[in-house]
């Protein structure tokens, strides 16, 4: 039986001065889940990822890790999960090393479980050798490793991605992926926007479509393509008015 | 076809005011900000109006309404070259858009006008402010001459262009030497501290130099107006001495700021590439993997932020500079023995004295407001704070520790210091310590719930938010104004000032404990 890692019910998000960005929508991620979600710009992924991960406040709906809820128990929601922004802005008066030490301690993962992942996914990205830089050194591709190794750290059962592939080298990429389904198999869940419909296609084994705010489609990947391509379906969600 | 500097100038001047913010938005929280940040501002330039007003009268009874106008000139001058310099060279360099403007087709002085110009305007206002008034008093005592009112607007318009350039050229040259520096964000302080030292000492040597050594304000005025050769040429056409004074005036400032935008737009984007494209040697080291408490990485975070910044650093422990020199200063100048060896004061007043000081240490430690600024500079970057797994409450503590600490140790070391020198009894000690910890808590407290309130996160420079931010604002003011009062005041009341920094004290004690309450019940969210 599938443990539900997130449960959204009923969420809408309206933005002081009127714009509503999410109109009541619900979906339930399980463990062991590669969830995609997939819509055009400004469409609300953003919105429901933020909400998700406690940065955005939000009055209508409810949200749930592992069934506590992220409005009522903030603290312990975000100690079982973690968020990767599309835009890896982070300390760059820090070093990689530093940064990492700081994640950690306020994760309080120890000392030999940091220096094993550390090593482990520095080795894997290939920025072991950066990490005593100044984070001011690095490029746009390497922030965003070392955010994915900050998320890795304290084993988050709920992996909160936003565009997660956008500047990683093809390697990387294929190493994420690798690390995606190594955290499902030990019973976490993925759950990340994308608008690289063949990566949602082929690594997801269930797909949200959302398009002005509202879910559109959501279900394993299988029943939402049908017969013919995910970009085929997706191009008709948006044809559909 | 609209020039390019005019161009970027109204679009930067939209960003560093606000009013496209305002014109656009349709968040009413923001367009509410907005208007507290303009009502703040209008009553902070008020209140400095009234100031001037009192001292510019003072000096007009004294017969000295001749020399208001230069020496407004002169202090605002002096004031713009001071705030300039602490303000660093910031605007023009490491700036978030310089990828954008570099790959425009614009001219490197394009850019630097329209930087310069939009600095040149803030600073304007605020020399207006310092300039009118003696203007308006200088009539009112001498009678209005439209020849003297025409000086007195070519100084205005004047007033902060050579201050701003060497301003500006101290923190190009700043940037330029400790571009390859690893740790340049402390070097850059160190550099800024010293020549704000600098040019505070050599002030006060100017006004200590005159051709009256029988009359100290006199003397203190014609040094200054002397030792400023712009203040000097105003001068001159005042006196009647001609048109021509006032015309080299402006010949010179024009001079000055087109050899400056002419030399830096040379070498404006090597040194700005160097700053921007930090290249970096350090090596990984494992046992640099180490475990520690949250909130001991919070409080450290914190501090790295604040020694990484000279803009946020030099603005935000300004008054501690201060007090450092002052107090070490008393070893070698003792004002209290300099009194007592003149034979002008007896016990009380000497003792009204020595509380006077615990009014400058309050004021010192009330400008010292790292927290203020604290959350808005975590800017792009919130999401890391708002998605760590412990209280909104830790977070901010960990933030107000950083004054705290700074302060409160700072505080204390300089309070131990004139408690000595001073020769100050327990009662006064105990005074001078419990000014410093009530300050300390309040600026400390006060400055991350206010930065809570007003959170301003889509700057493109430090300085808007570390100088010009509404919660930095605030705080500035309410650490500032109560002690300042008290200093200027005081003597005129028939109470000992030590009831008065008593009841300050308490006061202030009583706002940290409301503010600390208030800071637990604090979210930290996006709207």
């Amino acid at each position: 039986m599938h443990n539900k890692i997130l449960e959204i019910k009923n969420f809408s998000k309206t933005y002081p001065g009127g714009k509503r960005a999410v109109d009541g929508l619900s979906l339930d991620i399980f463990a062991g889940d590669i969830y995609g979600f997939i819509g055009q710009n400004g469409a609300g992924k953003t919105t429901t990822l933020r909400a998700v991960s406690g940065i955005l406040q939000f009055d209508e709906g409810e949200i749930l890790i592992d069934g506590h809820s992220v409005k009522a128990q903030p603290v312990l929601c975000k100690s079982i999960s973690a968020y990767i922004p599309d835009n890896p802005d982070i300390y760059d008066y820090l070093t990689g090393t530093q940064y990492l030490n700081y994640i950690a301690d306020i994760f309080r993962v120890d000392q030999k479980t940091r220096s094993e992942k550390i090593v482990k996914y520095a080795d894997m990205f290939r920025i072991r050798d950066d990490l005593g830089k100044l984070v001011s050194s690095y490029s746009h591709g390497m922030k965003q490793k070392l955010v994915i190794i900050s998320a890795l750290l304290h084993s988050p059962k709920l992996l909160i991605l936003d565009e997660p592939f956008v500047g990683l080298d093809p390697e990387a990429a294929f190493k994420l992926k690798s690390v995606f389904k190594e955290m499902c198999e030990q019973g976490c869940a993925i759950f990340f926007s994308t608008h690289v419909l063949d990566v949602a296609e082929k690594l997801c084994n269930k797909i949200a479509i959302i398009k002005g705010g509202k879910l559109i489609a959501c279900g394993n990947t299988d029943e939402v393509r049908g017969d013919s391509s995910l970009e085929k379906v997706f191009m008709e969600v948006l044809e559909n008015k | 076809m609209t020039a390019n500097w005019l161009i970027l100038t109204k679009v930067h001047m939209a960003g560093v005011t606000g009013i496209n913010r305002l014109r656009y938005s349709q968040n009413k929280n923001e367009k509410r900000k907005s208007g507290l940040v303009i009502g703040v501002c209008a009553l902070c330039a008020l209140v400095l109006l009234a100031f001037v007003c009192v001292y510019a009268v003072a000096f007009a009874e004294m017969g000295l309404g001749g020399y208001l106008i230069s020496l407004s000139f002169a202090l605002a001058a002096l004031i713009t070259l001071t705030f300039s310099l602490m303000r660093g060279a910031h605007i023009l360099f490491a700036i978030k858009d310089f990828d954008s403007l570099a790959s425009l087709p614009l001219k490197k002085s394009d850019i630097l006008i329209s930087r310069l110009i939009v600095s040149y305007l803030v600073n304007m206002a605020f020399c207006a402010v310092v300039i009118i008034p003696c203007a308006v008093v200088a009539f009112v005592y001498n009678g209005f001459n439209a020849g003297i009112a025409a000086y007195a607007l070519l100084g205005l318009l004047v007033c902060p262009v050579i201050p701003l350039v060497i301003a500006d050229v101290f923190g190009t040259l700043i940037m330029a030497v400790t571009m390859n520096f690893r740790y340049k964000a402390v070097l850059q302080t160190v550099l800024y501290a010293i020549l704000l030292v600098a040019i505070m000492a050599c002030s006060f040597l100017i006004s200590s130099i005159g051709d009256n050594p029988t009359d100290e304000i006199v003397s203190a005025i014609e040094g200054i107006i002397l030792y400023y050769p712009p203040a000097w040429l105003l001068q001159q056409s005042i006196s009647g001495n001609g048109f021509w004074w006032a015309l080299v005036l402006l010949g010179a400032s024009l001079a000055v700021a087109a050899a400056f935008i002419g030399v830096l737009s040379v070498v404006y984007f090597k040194i700005n590439a160097k700053l921007v494209s930090n290249s970096d040697n350090g090596k990984f080291d494992a046992k640099r993997i180490k475990a520690g408490a949250p909130f001991t990485a919070l409080y450290k975070n914190e501090m790295s932020r604040l020694v990484s910044s000279p803009a946020y650093l030099l603005n935000s422990t300004a008054g501690l500079i201060l007090l450092i020199i002052l107090s070490v200063g008393t070893i070698f100048f003792n004002p209290v023995d300099l009194i007592v060896s003149a034979g002008d004061a007896d016990a009380a007043m000497i003792s009204e004295i020595k509380y006077t000081f615990c009014a400058v240490v309050a004021f010192s430690v009330g400008l010292t407001i790292p927290s203020s600024a604290a959350l808005s500079l975590e800017g792009s970057r919130r999401w890391i704070a708002f998605t760590l797994p412990v209280s909104p409450l830790k977070i901010l503590l960990a933030k107000a520790f950083v004054g705290l600490s700074l302060s409160g140790t700072v505080g204390v070391a300089c309070s131990a210091i004139l408690t000595i020198t001073l020769g100050m009894d327990a009662l006064q000690a105990c005074l001078m310590f419990g000014t410093v910890i009530s300050f300390s808590l309040f600026s400390s407290f006060f400055g991350i719930f206010i930065n809570s309130k007003l959170p301003k996160y889509d700057w493109t420079n430090e300085g808007q938010v570390v100088k010009r931010g509404a919660a930095s604002t605030i705080c500035t003011f309410a650490g500032m104004l109560p002690p300042l009062a008290v200093l200027m005041f005081g003597s005129m009341l028939p109470v000992s000032i030590a009831y008065l920094i008593l009841g300050m004290d308490a006061l202030y004690l009583i706002a940290s404990v409301i503010c600390l309450v208030l800071i637990s019940k604090t979210k930290l969210q996006d709207k």
